[in-house]
């Protein structure tokens, strides 16, 4: 199983390359088949019994000491969905037959990345699937040529040297002081830790804090989000982000941190700070993709809190917030790909009164915006009922009280974004606008639905997503 | 005289780290960024060194020479890692090329189109 997941995109990008020019436009069906496939292999590997004994060959030459639980299975259900609404996306949007074949074909690279990270069991090979991961998106954000593109791509490709960097020295000095880089070794020295291994672990954390744009790592987010093509950024908030920083963070601390106390506080100070910091950045700004950006930052920042409550509901409740925000932030992103599309711009300032010529996209903002705001009974209320309940039962009381606070700017800042963009009168500019193409409202309406549903459904989805983990 | 490959790496990573964080021009921070990665690269090497070892390419390590190999995980670590810093410092200088065409400069404070 563990092979297939890598293989399966990998050989997809070989056939792209291999097709003749004419026949390069099947590259987004491909792609799009590859992310359905992954999408039902998570559901297969969680509830189906497949006997994967005759891959036993294959895994001898390939095997990269992989496996996939329930965690990993999550982050394939995400990665899947992310995939194919910003394939949808970038099919409408994407202009010229080049871009879009480089698309599919960088998405696919990013998908192997992504699946190791999946499935990995050791730190050092998690170090190099991020890698993976973040090569990919450096070209997918220089997709479409220009300037910013490539500042802000410059940007990020630093940052994350600087990162890469951080979790490579950590893995030496684990070497060091543990003398071996798996999970379980690295779990087993933190149960009696030195200030070698807990200096190691805290610089690994930071490495990741970067990849996952956490306060005071943030810097290059808003730049890099602004500067990529429309369906990048769909892509990029949705899954990249969340799966090369804050994935790899949720399987660290599920894995090997066993809620240990040094180790817990630093997950409390970064993420809380993260929460406050990116919610008031995300109020000062007027690009609407910014404050998307910044709000991300804010919701990461939630996940990492859970970490540092009550271990076992913290994972639980860091897991359904990590998919909650996968769907939500990734469809808010297909609506402002759609809002640039008819409007040319998307600077707040000048837009007003958009509901009324283009009510799906308004509809389905709303869902989304009030799910991460944290209103019942949409999916984004329970995840953060239950982050609020991790920290609460680890008597986090301050951080859970800083939780609670910050939805009130989340919702602040949500509330002046529906008010500057579709509230009040049509603008007599916008008066000939139509709604945005079908291919642009079906992944936004997909998404909303799954936001919706998952919400009203959430008691019985809680089983089974995470097994009855809660 | 067995702690001078760590004094050099931590000398090289210093370096890398001051020319990130002081110098200004795109080409000197690609410079830096790939001082760091040596740096680092050099202190995964010398933890695995062994005085007067030997090369650890064996498919099945007969016992006797087991002991006097330099320790194959950092190796294989280094080499990993020098291939993904091949990649990174090559998108660095191409995005680099590409920026000085756009802005006509390689000075980072000139290139700030991206605000808030």
């Amino acid at each position: 199983m563990s092979t297939f997941l890598l293989l399966v995109p990998f050989l997809a990008v070989v056939i792209l390359n291999l097709l003749p020019k004419r026949a390069r436009v099947a590259a987004f069906a491909i792609t799009f088949l590859v992310l359905a496939l992954e999408t039902a292999a998570a559901f297969v590997a969680r509830f189906v019994a497949v006997d994967w004994s005759f891959l036993a060959p294959v895994e001898r030459v390939l095997g990269f000491g992989l496996s996939l639980d329930h965690l990993g299975g999550l982050l394939l259900l995400c990665a899947g969905i992310v995939g194919m609404a910003a394939l949808l996306v970038g099919r409408r949007t994407l202009a010229e037959a080049s871009e879009r074949f480089m698309f599919a074909n960088l998405v696919l690279v990013a998908l192997v990345g992504i699946n190791g990270i999946a499935m990995v069991r050791d730190l050092f090979t998690l170090y190099v699937f991020v890698e993976v991961t973040a090569v990919a998106t450096f070209i997918l954000i220089t997709l479409r040529h220009g300037g910013h593109a490539f500042e802000g791509a410059w940007k990020y490709v630093i940052l994350s040297a600087v990162a890469s960097v951080l979790m490579l020295s950590s893995v030496a000095l684990l070497l060091l002081s543990v003398g071996g880089i798996s999970l379980d070794e690295v779990k087993t020295a933190l149960a009696t830790p030195g200030t070698l291994t807990w200096v190691a672990i805290a610089l690994f954390l930071c490495g990741l804090f970067v990849k996952g744009a956490l306060v005071p790592f943030h810097g290059w987010l808003a730049d890099a989000y602004t500067a990529a093509p429309a369906p990048v950024s769909v892509f990029m908030a949705g899954i990249v982000t969340k799966a090369s920083g804050i994935f790899a963070l949720l399987r660290i601390a599920s894995s090997c941190l066993g809620g240990a106390l040094p180790g817990r506080e630093i997950l409390l100070v970064v993420g809380a700070l993260s929460i406050v910091v990116g919610a008031f950045l995300a109020l000062g700004q007027s690009n609407m993709k910014r404050m998307l950006a910044y709000s991300s930052v804010s919701q990461m920042g939630y996940i990492v809190l859970a970490l540092g409550g009550d271990l076992r509901l913290g994972i639980v409740a860091a897991a359904l917030h990590f998919f909650n925000h996968a769907i939500s932030k990734s469809q808010l992103f297909a609506n402002a790909a759609a809002i640039e599309e008819r409007l040319g711009t998307l600077d707040m300032d000048k837009m007003g009164g958009i509901a009324a010529r283009m009510p799906v996209t308004a509809g389905t903002t709303a869902v989304a915006t009030l799910s991460i705001a944290g209103l019942p009974p949409l999916a984004g209320f329970w995840s953060k009922l239950l982050i609020v309940m991790a920290l609460w039962d680890a008597k986090e009381y301050a951080f859970a009280a800083v939780a609670i606070l910050a939805s009130l700017v989340t919702l602040a800042y949500f509330l002046s974004l529906q008010r500057r963009v579709f509230f009040g009168k049509t603008l007599p500019e916008w008066a000939a606008v139509r709604e945005a193409g079908v291919g642009l409202l079906v992944p936004a309406v997909a998404l909303a639905a799954i936001t919706v549903v998952l919400g009203i459904g959430f008691p019985f989805a809680l089983r089974v997503l995470l097994g009855g983990g809660a | 005289m067995g702690n001078f490959p760590f004094v050099v790496a931590m000398l090289l990573v210093i370096l890398g780290l001051y020319t990130l964080l002081f110098k200004r021009n795109l080409i000197k921070l690609v410079i830096g960024a790939s001082l760091i990665e040596t740096g680092v690269n050099l202190f995964l090497v010398a933890l695995g060194y062994r005085t007067a070892g030997i090369a650890p390419i064996y498919t099945y390590a007969p016992p006797a020479l087991a002991d006097r190999m330099v320790l194959p995980t950092p190796q294989a670590l280094t080499l990993t890692s020098i291939v993904i810093g091949l990649a990174t410092t090559a998108l660095l200088l191409s995005f680099a090329v590409v920026i000085h065409r756009h802005y006509g400069t390689l000075d980072v404070r000139e290139v700030k189109e991206l605000k808030g």
